[in-house]
């Protein structure tokens, strides 16, 4: 419950950031730029490259061999200017995100109510979240308009996700670490932890922006999940698992709505 | 934009000298294994030789041989990764026993395991015995410890109870080569504490006195389950029955961290073994129903063979004799809804199933003529004969059988030429629990094992 305020806040405050930039300006008299546009609606598309990754990070293991899978993710963006260098904006993006590992661990340990295991040797892992991304954000234009940064909460409702771990070859310590209770065959079960995912993640996302043309923009960012990708109070690993992933994003502007007339606040 | 280059250059070199899992090697070994020095300082040794993963160490048997502690240097190849085990590097060894063997493992840079053994090998000290015959010996068993220089011989169709007596006649004994034996070659023996002695001269004058005792018809010790506990490197350390004599030599369970399915009860002022059906769980693999076990063999957890929970059993114990019958004393209760775990997908999962629960108890003779180490999971396997076979079934449809009782389970031979190597005797609160299929709950309760001959 505590987290959930913490989120609903970092919304509240990403989202107050353009309008108390207006306020302010207002405040103190500067002159205000006038807003192109009240509302734009647009489309994008992109990639993700990312996927679960142990936090802290001291987790990875030594000798770990990503390999991210592209897919391609759909969006509607909303963009509601403040003033001409603040955008407030929202997008709806459906994504899959998957990437598979091959890792060398090293007395992991999994750990199920009492039940504890280390498991060392090499692994493959697969993993594979479609969701439904929500950021809320506030962009800022850099002086030349056509650069921005931009700074948000998201948060995302994971439509389906697996997360599969398939021991190779190793052993299983149950006494304890470094101990060989049990030697894997190469033809060992997956370990499916896919049925413990939770359904939701928030976390924050940065980013920056180009606009190419009028209506096409290019953008790459960088987004964090704040909450372990399994549900509350397991005990799986020692840490958690966060979402973390780079996304390439191009957006096309469908159309915008002009304000009735330019607001030309000077100061007097 | 030269800059950037470089930049990139630079990401895309470190990506790709990155250590690939994939490049890993599965190899590690034993480069050399060198004795450094012993104690007692007075034992024989040959060069040490490695048979796969066996390093065996020849040494000459005497007296005063045991505890024999080794300083070794071993050197692993450079694709090991770690040593675990038994035996830690640059570390002694003790050899409490002839029979001792010390086990560790190697583990190569991709985890892969490699098991090793290390073990004694009895040289020959010019004044052995080799064999035994007498008349009638073909129907006894005659046991030879070259390391403690003894003969035990068992007789199924004779004891030394009330006042009988056993009379070995013409005995003839395989010595060492020219070597000559010195002393009586016919024995009485009227009690089993009654031992004999002959003297093997060897063809340079070396004597050796060994032994010769008459010993009782066998039980398999421990039969009334009095003895618990934990035991290194058996059942991962859980609480099981003692085998006594060592793993694999006596009696087992196949507890293990999951699951204790099979635990001491109080019974008759003493100890019985109650086998209890359980839903284990199985962490991410999901859960499976776990019928509690007791038999003569050892228990091995593998996780990854779920699937089939009887290659984690190695049933059978060496044993060399013809018993009738096995009796003992038990009690029966099924438990109240019958369960199955089946596979779904990656995940074993339990599902409620039509049926009754019933225990079992079963009795098999085995005569084994492979040289490689005995493994046998009760199906059909190369070089396993089942001689003699006996079972009973404990059907939980009879409330009877929920009080104690004294059972008794004829044995019948198919094979009356063979000797027995091994007997198995297995208990089990459910049947068909190594399909998964139980009634949690299922209570089966054994003890006083004896074997009639």
């Amino acid at each position: 419950m505590k987290n959930c305020y913490l989120y609903i806040g970092l919304f509240l405050l990403f989202g107050y950031l353009p309008v108390y930039g207006q306020e302010t300006q207002n405040i103190q008299g500067v002159e205000v730029d006038t807003v192109e546009y009240r509302f734009a609606l647009g489309v994008q598309v992109g990639t993700d490259i990312g996927g679960a990754v142990p936090v802290p990070f001291k987790y990875i293991p030594e000798t770990f061999n990503p390999y991210p899978r592209l897919n391609l993710s759909l969006g509607a963006k909303f963009s509601f200017p403040v003033t001409s260098r603040w955008i407030l904006g929202t997008e709806f993006t459906y994504k899959t995100i998957t990437m598979n590992a091959d890792a060398r661990v090293e007395n992991q340990k999994y750990q199920d109510g009492n039940m504890i295991q280390y498991f060392s040797g090499s692994t493959e892992m697969h993993m594979d979240f479609t969701m439904l991304e929500i950021p809320v954000y506030a962009k800022y234009s850099l002086r030349n308009l056509k650069d921005r940064l931009l700074i948000g909460p998201y948060f995302a409702w994971v439509l389906k996700s697996s997360f599969v771990i398939d021991p190779e070859k190793g052993y299983v310590g149950i006494t304890g670490p470094d101990k060989v209770d049990s030697v894997m065959d190469e033809d060992m079960s997956d370990m499916d932890f896919s049925s413990y995912m939770d359904m939701w993640d928030i976390g924050l996302l940065l980013g920056y922006e180009r606009k190419l043309t009028r209506r096409f923009e290019l953008g790459i960012r960088f987004s964090m999940g704040f909450k372990d990708i399994f549900k509350k109070d397991n005990q799986y690993f020692d840490y958690h698992m966060l979402h973390m992933r780079g996304t390439l994003v191009v957006s096309y502007n469908l159309f915008d709505i002009k304000p009735p007339r330019l607001l030309h606040l000077n100061r007097k | 934009m030269k800059k950037y280059n470089w930049i990139f250059l630079s990401v895309f070199v470190s990506f790709l000298s990155c250590e690939k899992v994939k490049d890993l090697s599965d190899e590690a070994s034993v480069e050399k294994f060198e004795i450094v020095n012993y104690t007692p300082e007075t034992a024989v040794l040959d060069a040490v030789y490695m048979d796969g993963g066996d390093i065996i160490i020849p040494v000459q048997p005497q007296s005063d041989l045991f505890p024999f502690t080794l300083h070794p240097e071993m050197t692993v190849s450079s694709t090991t990764h770690k040593v675990l085990g038994n035996y830690t590097l640059g570390e002694d060894i003790v050899f409490s026993s002839g029979e001792s063997v010390v086990d560790f493992y190697l583990i190569a840079e991709s985890g892969f395991v490699h098991p090793y053994k290390i073990s004694l090998y009895p040289l020959e000290t010019g004044a052995d015995i080799k064999g035994l015959v007498f008349d009638g010996s073909n129907k006894t068993t005659i046991t030879i410890d070259p390391w403690e220089a003894k003969i035990y011989i068992s007789d199924p169709n004779r004891t030394l109870d009330d006042g009988e007596t056993y009379i070995i006649k013409n005995a003839s004994f395989t010595v060492s080569e020219n070597a000559n034996v010195e002393g009586d070659m016919e024995f009485e023996f009227t009690d089993y504490n009654d031992v004999w002695s002959v003297t093997v001269v060897s063809s340079d004058g070396k004597r050796r006195d060994w032994k010769i005792q008459f010993t009782e018809l066998i039980q398999i010790p421990n039969s009334n389950f009095e003895l618990w506990g934990e035991f290194a490197g058996i059942n991962n350390g859980v609480t099981t029955v003692d085998p006594v004599l060592g793993k694999g030599k006596g009696w087992a369970t196949a507890n293990n961290s999951f699951v204790l399915g099979t635990l001491p009860v109080t019974h008759n002022n003493g100890k019985a073994a109650q086998m209890t059906t359980k839903v284990q769980n199985a962490l991410v693999f999901g859960e499976v129903i776990a019928a509690g076990s007791l038999y003569t063999g050892y228990f091995d957890l593998n996780i990854n063979a779920l699937g089939d929970s009887r290659s984690m059993t190695y049933f059978g114990i060496p044993y060399t004799l013809r018993p009738k019958a096995m009796e003992f004393d038990a009690r029966y209760e099924a438990g109240a809804q019958m369960q199955q775990a089946v596979k779904e997908g990656l995940k074993w999962a339990i599902k409620d199933v039509e049926g009754v629960d019933s225990g079992h108890a079963w009795i098999e003779l085995l005569h084994y003529s492979g040289n490689d180490k005995f493994e046998y999971h009760a199906r059909p396997t190369e070089k396993v004969v089942v001689l003699g076979r006996g079972e009973m079934i404990f059907d939980g449809k009879m409330s009877s059988l929920k009080n104690w009782s004294h059972y008794s389970i004829p044995i019948e031979y198919t094979n009356e030429d063979l000797l027995p190597t091994h007997v198995a005797i297995v208990f089990s609160s459910s049947k068909n629990g190594d399909q998964y299929l139980g009634a949690p709950g299922s209570i089966m309760e054994v003890d006083n094992v004896e074997l009639i001959y």
